[in-house]
């Protein structure tokens, strides 16, 4: 669109306002969209927290033709992503709880206010296989299509339709009651 | 209604608000990393020009440019459903015969613009381009004069006196987009759609008096997503748009001014000096990635591979101070300048590249990180980092590749601090772990050993020494770490940094051969284990697990010591060796 082109522009010349204003525009649907990929309402903070964090140190790497709404969907697809995969690993690393990763520095006060609705859904969401998860997630909260999503997971478009219909089913199996509402 | 349908009527619904004092808090970290970025901007010229290259790569205003120009055009179409007299026809003939404009765009409490000259051709694609931009806008810098032609962008950092040459195909394609989506049947359609679904609200004003210019405002409604206004003047006479207002919403209602461009000398005639850089001294430093000697060609190799190699002859052309090299295969900066970053330590080492992993960024899908473990001497002592080394295709030259240091935003770096005791710490610790038992020693006895550790923890919480859990983590330098349950040991060992030394020979890096080597074939192997799903056995060899080729899993007793392993691309990444006796219950 074209104010997100404007947007960047700005941003990118060091605009404060526009800082905000794309934070402000922006961080609701990322912040749901991190809630159903984690269900973890502090992790899917800290996720778009880092991600807006970051976007704010990448003025020079964003491209004014990108898609701002995009970009900054697969950036906090991708953080939730490593976030897990680290976990994996310090799951195992941390055998018998050898843990030592780094405490997180939490906020103070709780940012994002979910719905119970959101809840009902991040919830349901946690059910279905990571894969299947994401693609929904991404389809559905991100709006990116198939073919982004497969260029994201690295398999073909087809996979990436499969998986959208095996987790449809199985999130409507566990949201029947409440999506024919 | 389908079942896609209704979840996606479900997700629409379900709706998430922010807690405001969170929110600003959040907003706060945002905008202080932002004025971190901007005033980081060091004195000295090496990391300048680094950075000059390697991040802002100058064509931002290049692109700058031409989304002034796609939102004049843009906008000059928003009236198209005005019942005005003033009619779009005209301004769309207007600008029909436009090829050249110049544009200044000033900010508040500056009084020099930045300034653009553009030039299309017959087809209105942008065929010339000259960037002036002031020194407020990176005081750091200075002032910069960019020129752009074709694939080819030019800029000349006055201050630091050097001339960058790059070739930029992609950012020129991307400029030409961005000039065809102010085609106006594009962008009538577009704003077409947008008047249909209530999105846009126009306003023209044509005042009686022909001196005074048409203004059109055109609102973005909330609906649209786009929240702001964009006020244009055009002139009555040439039907010419001569100045924009950028207004971003400020709160609830009211606008606040974030910009004014200004827009003359419509065709005049240009001067051949304009779109070339006749300023730049004769004693300029000249960084040209557009010659066939900068970087690494791929010839033949995958891209995996030659990301390997890219990686490690810079590497080896630091280690062997052949600075000429290292700045040629960093995309041409020169030798000087990569001097410089030589001798603030002295790199003695590769001690290992691992697997690359893709790490696509804003300027090439291709472009992949290199994470190299390697040895460097400052002041005397030796220590080990661990860094990601970025690597992708030159802009336009896709089988030259060159060393790019982007540090993209989904990638976390581990990188060693150079003042912490790492090396001296690790160099030490196998003769120093030969003197405890394993199953017989004390925490005590560790900190009489190691000395007492960096912290205290267990998961997510740090412990004072005075305040300890039954159970916890004593760190130290270099990811090695001892657990500790009811003051015994219950495991040490090390991640990602090599140093220490299992059994005398398997240590972080050693490959899965090495390690079955060593200690024997396992009893058995499981494919594509799902982590999480159940424990771990040992003596059993998990491989390629959670469908990762080379992440794997082995744990086994060799000669009378339990040890585990975490393998990545088939390398040991984590390596701990565990008590083979039970923890005494002591009270």
């Amino acid at each position: 669109m074209i104010e997100d082109k404007l947007l960047i522009w700005k941003f990118k010349c060091g605009s404060k306002d526009a800082l905000r204003r794309i934070y402000e525009k922006y961080k609701n649907e990322l912040l749901k969209l991190a809630v159903v990929l984690v269900n973890d309402v502090n992790a899917a903070e800290d996720a778009v927290q880092d991600v807006f964090v970051n976007f704010a140190q990448s003025a020079a790497e964003i491209r004014i033709s990108g898609n701002l709404k995009k970009y900054l969907t697969v950036c906090v697809a991708n953080r939730i992503r490593n976030r897990k995969r680290d976990q994996q690993r310090h799951r195992l690393a941390s055998i018998e709880d050898a843990d030592c990763a780094i405490s997180d520095l939490k906020r103070p006060e709780q940012w994002a206010i979910l719905s119970e609705q959101l809840k009902l859904l991040s919830s349901a969401m946690a059910q279905i296989p990571d894969e299947q998860r994401e693609v929904i997630a991404l389809y559905m909260q991100g709006n990116l299509t198939f073919r982004q999503i497969a260029g994201i997971q690295n398999v073909s478009v087809n996979t990436i339709q499969g998986r959208y219909r095996y987790g449809l089913d199985k999130l409507r199996s566990l949201l029947d009651s409440e999506v024919t509402k | 209604m389908k079942p896609a349908d209704n979840i996606k009527k479900f997700f629409k619904n379900a709706a998430i608000s922010t807690n405001p004092k969170a929110d600003q808090a959040v907003f706060n970290e945002v905008l202080t990393a932002q004025e971190k970025m901007i005033e980081a901007q060091p004195a000295e010229f090496k990391p300048s020009v680094w950075r000059i290259i390697m991040k802002s790569r100058i064509t931002k205003f290049a692109a700058a440019a031409v989304i002034i120009i796609a939102v004049v055009l843009s906008i000059i179409f928003l009236d198209k459903s005005t019942p005005s007299a003033y009619a779009l026809e005209q301004t769309l003939k207007a600008y029909d015969g436009i090829r050249f404009v110049h544009i200044k765009d000033f900010k508040d409490g500056e009084s020099e613009p930045k300034e653009f000259w553009v030039e299309l051709d017959e087809q209105e694609q942008v065929k010339n381009l000259r960037v002036y931009i002031p020194a407020w806008d990176m005081p750091s810098e200075g002032p910069k004069i960019a020129v752009w032609k074709k694939d080819k962008l030019q800029v000349w950092i006055k201050n630091n006196n050097v001339l960058l040459t790059i070739h930029d195909k992609t950012r020129g394609l991307e400029m030409l987009t961005l000039v065809k989506q102010c085609d106006p049947r594009f962008v009538v359609k577009e704003l077409h759609q947008l008047e249909a679904e209530g999105k846009v609200d126009i306003k023209t004003s044509e005042p009686l008096l022909k001196s005074e210019p048409i203004v059109i405002t055109a609102k973005f409604l909330p609906q649209s997503n786009d929240v702001g206004q964009i006020v244009l003047s055009v002139d009555q006479n040439t039907k010419l748009v001569t100045r924009a207002v950028l207004n971003q919403m400020k709160g609830f209602g009211g606008y606040q001014n974030s910009g004014l461009l200004e827009y003359s000398d419509y065709n005049i005639e240009v001067d051949e000096n304009v779109f070339t850089l006749w300023e730049v001294p004769e004693n300029v430093t000249r960084i040209d990635q557009t010659g066939p000697e900068v970087g690494l060609a791929q010839a033949e190799l995958e891209d995996d591979e030659i990301a390997v190699e890219l990686a490690r002859q810079f590497l080896q052309a630091l280690i062997d101070k052949d600075y000429d090299k290292a700045g040629n295969l960093c995309g041409g900066i020169p030798a000087k300048v990569i001097q410089r970053m030589g001798e603030r330590m002295s790199y003695t080492k590769i001690i290992c590249i691992e697997q690359p992993t893709s790490r696509p960024n804003n300027r090439s899908k291709q472009a992949i990180s290199v994470p190299c473990v390697f040895e460097v001497n400052k002041n005397n002592e030796v220590f080990a980092l661990r860094k990601n080394i970025h690597v992708e295709p030159v802009e336009g030259k896709p089988n030259i590749w060159i060393v790019s240091n982007d540090n993209d935003d989904e990638i976390a770096e581990i990188t060693v601090d150079p003042t912490d005791t790492t090396s001296t710490f690790l160099k030490n610790i196998n003769s120093k772990l030969a003197s405890l038992d394993i199953n017989k020693s004390t925490a005590d006895d560790i900190i009489s050993v190691l000395g007492k550790p960096l912290s205290y923890r267990f998961k997510n919480e740090v412990f004072e020494e005075d305040n300890l859990p039954e159970t916890y983590v004593m760190t130290y330098p270099g990811y090695f770490m001892v657990s500790i349950h009811k003051n015994q040991i219950r495991s040490w060992g090390s991640e990602e940094i090599p140093g220490y030394v299992f059994s005398g020979l398997i240590q972080i890096g050693s490959t899965l051969d090495e390690v079955l080597k060593e200690i024997g074939p396992p009893e058995k192997i499981i494919e594509g284990f799902r982590l999480g799903a159940k424990k771990f056995e040992d003596n059993i060899l998990y491989k390629n697990m959670n469908g990762r080729k080379g992440y794997c899993y082995y744990g086994t007793i060799n000669k009378g010591k339990k040890i585990r392993m975490l393998f990545r691309d088939n390398k040991v990444f984590s390596l701990h060796e565990y008590r083979t006796e039970p923890i005494k219950n002591i009270e």
